[in-house]
């Protein structure tokens, strides 16, 4: 009797299992997190522990690539993306910019506020409201914190608790050790895995809402973005498409923001002659 | 002819048969030490859940919903156990008591990508006994009475340590596996010396047990919609060396020819006969209602495979809610029934009979990257024993049981 109740039990759980999802299929495992993991209280030792993180992340690329060695270039970027940073960046940050002499594709924002974007995507831009949206959209994944919360990248908690927790369950201060995995792992995101999709639409939502704050042609990013799907064809892909979703979802859904932002009928600045005289690629 | 009846004897036979050996051993049950911080709390119902460093223990398919890329746990516990056996002694009732303080878990979680590795060290059972006691003037039903001493000592504790491997196969369904290594070691000594009318009789007995082997635990975890977990485990046991050692030294009075002789008897036994363990089959549901609260059901299915003892189904409900996002309560309930059968007068060796029902309580303290909880888990039951060598004698029995806990969490 126990035998069959048991298997009855069993019958139920495969047939739930096969059972077609209702509601969304976006996020699951976050109804999981409790009140204490969801509240994003971030101290001063967060930030540190990310800048610090960030630091040690950016030389890593640094070492990987070399920069453009075009002054003019590289103060260009430098204040086009700080422009942008301040007025929408968090302000216990600094932001740093830099081109990186690649032929790839892409962008990296790396935690702690610094910013790659290489020769390659700056090829395929023809103005300047494409530069800042990319610029905003890397701002964004720094704002957001997609890295760091992804990583889970946090100061060290001086709290009497921890330390007692830390006492009891045997927890090191290996946090040299730590964090040196942890740097593999975001190496590891920014080139190869890329962060969640959810995160890659927060970013080009908050970067065409950065773009029409401050005057920037929003349609002339959406315009960037659809010309990456030939990017594969032409072998320059090969890094976007593995951190990035597809070119075809993201504009999809560019214009949808776009449409419920009502910004299509804003008119922006391009500034294309000013790019012109600074980008000489 | 000696008559034992006439002279007594019978009754002092009567109360050396007493025997402690088949007292309630902690493989009679499988509930009896809850593991974990969040999960002993919350009645032991975590098999949907298990999303932190017991995982391994209870589901490592959860593993890889843990928060944090890297987690540990660790808790000691303070164990006791009350037993009272009623009217044992004429009148007076046998009380037993243990009591284990120890560090009874610590696990840790990694992540990576959509695999999760962990490692635990769990101690779901330990007994620690010692008795001494004197009962004088004791009432037999022949009226006699003199003295009766017992001494008994008894340890009695498993552990299980070893990896867990999961893999996130999508958002919804996870897999993961335990593999842990089983120890059990048991040693129990008892003395028994009983005075009537100044003819004495002693039992000296010393029980060594080693058992080893492995226990291997598989599971799934499912999420058919937002905010529903499922999740199934099957957990086999099986040994690969066991080693039993009994001695027996008993010294007790003849009678020839009217003169009382002292004799004695020595046994000794050893056996490599390795038990069977049940098949274990768990199948749990949560509900995370909120951030704030959840609520979760498992239901432990034993399935023997040895036909001297019986199935056994527990049930556990547990709930988590926090006041605010840095204090938790929790609470449990749980059922903890025995594997030994209903107790018959005709059938000689009977173990004790007993279920147990038992509640747990939590509260955790909550910082950015660790967690604090103190917890109380108690069960009691009332059930019969043979404790006697007539399996005519049976005594009413009840067993109490409490925990508590202090352990803590850390996450990266």
């Amino acid at each position: 009797m126990k035998a069959s109740f048991i298997n009855r039990g069993i019958t139920v759980f495969i047939v739930l299992c096969c059972w077609t999802q209702l509601g969304s299929a976006q996020d699951k495992e976050n109804f999981r997190r409790r009140v204490y993991q969801k509240a994003q209280k971030f101290t001063e030792a967060d930030v540190q522990t990310e800048i610090e993180f960030g630091r040690n992340l950016a030389a890593r690329i640094l070492g990987k690539y070399k920069t453009v060695q075009d002054a003019q270039l590289a103060r260009y970027v430098a204040l086009l993306g700080n422009g942008l940073a301040a007025q929408t960046g968090r302000p216990e940050l600094k932001y740093y910019f830099a081109v990186l002499d690649a032929d790839e594709v892409n962008a990296y924002a790396c935690p702690g506020g610094y910013i790659f974007i290489t020769r390659g995507a700056l090829q395929r831009m023809s103005n300047e409201a494409q530069l800042a949206g990319v610029l905003a959209h890397e701002i964004t994944h720094i704002d957001h914190r997609h890295v760091v919360n992804k990583l889970g990248i946090k100061g060290k908690d001086q709290s009497l608790s921890s330390a007692f927790a830390s006492l009891i369950s045997g927890a090191t201060g290996s946090v040299r050790v730590l964090m040196d995995q942890l740097s593999d792992k975001a190496l590891n995101m920014l080139f190869e895995e890329g962060v969640d999709k959810q995160d890659e639409r927060d970013a080009d939502s908050a970067a065409i809402e950065m773009m029409a704050t401050l005057g920037y042609d929003v349609v002339s990013y959406r315009n960037y973005i659809e010309s990456l799907k030939n990017l594969n064809a032409e072998g320059d892909g090969k890094v976007l498409s593995k951190t990035h979703p597809s070119v075809k979802e993201r504009v999809q859904y560019i214009d949808q923001r776009v449409a419920e932002l009502s910004l299509k009928e804003i008119p922006g600045k391009t500034n294309q002659q000013r790019f012109k005289d600074y980008v000489k690629l | 002819m000696l008559n034992f009846k006439n002279t007594g004897l019978g009754a002092l036979l009567f109360l050396v048969g007493l025997n402690v050996s088949v007292q309630a051993g902690p493989q009679d049950y499988y509930k009896n030490i809850l593991v974990g911080d969040r999960a002993a709390t919350m009645g032991g119902a975590y098999v949907a859940i298990s999303d932190d460093a017991s995982a391994g223990y209870y589901n490592p398919s959860g593993m890889v919903f843990a928060y944090g890329s890297t987690v540990s746990g660790s808790a000691i516990a303070n164990h006791q156990t009350q037993l009272k056996y009623k009217n044992v002694f004429g009148d007076k009732d046998w009380d037993r008591e243990s009591e284990a303080s120890l560090p009874n878990f610590f696990g840790l979680v990694q992540k990576v990508g959509r695999h999760a590795f962990g490692f635990s060290y769990i101690v779901p059972e330990s007994v620690i006994e010692n008795q001494d006691q004197i009962f004088k003037n004791v009432k037999t039903p022949k009226g006699f009475r003199d003295q009766y001493a017992v001494n008994v000592h008894t340890e009695d504790t498993q552990y299980l340590v070893g990896p867990s491997y999961a893999f996130k196969v999508n958002d919804k369904f996870s897999l993961g596996l335990t593999l842990y290594s089983f120890i059990r070691q048991v040693r129990l000594q008892q003395y028994q010396y009983v005075e009537l009318n100044s003819i004495f009789v002693s039992d000296y007995y010393n029980l060594e047990a080693h058992e080893s082997g492995l226990t291997q635990k598989v599971g799934v975890q499912y999420s058919p919609i937002d905010q529903i977990s499922l999740g199934l485990t099957v957990t086999q046991t099986g040994l690969n060396s066991s080693k039993t050692k009994l001695q027996q030294v008993s010294v007790f009075p003849l009678i020839i020819n009217s003169n009382v002789v002292e004799s004695s008897q020595v046994y000794e036994a050893s056996s490599d006969e390795k038990r069977e363990f049940p098949l274990q089959i768990s199948m749990g549901v949560a509900y995370f209602h909120s951030p704030f609260v959840l609520v979760a059901a498992d239901i432990d299915f034993f399935q023997q495979r040895d036909d001297t003892l019986e199935d056994v189904i527990n049930l556990s409900l547990g709930t988590e809610f926090f006041i605010d996002d840095t204090n938790a309560f929790r609470m449990g309930l749980f059922t903890n029934n025995t594997n030994q059968p209903e107790i018959s007068k005709s059938r000689t060796g009977n173990n004790e009979h007993l279920d147990m029902n038992g509640f747990s309580l939590g509260y955790s303290s909550y910082s950015k990257t660790s967690s604090v909880t103190l917890g109380l888990i108690y069960s009691q039951g009332q059930g019969d024993a043979q404790i006697f060598g007539d399996p005519k004698i049976i005594k009413d029995f009840e067993r109490e049981s409490t925990t508590m806990l202090l352990s803590a969490s850390y996450s990266y």
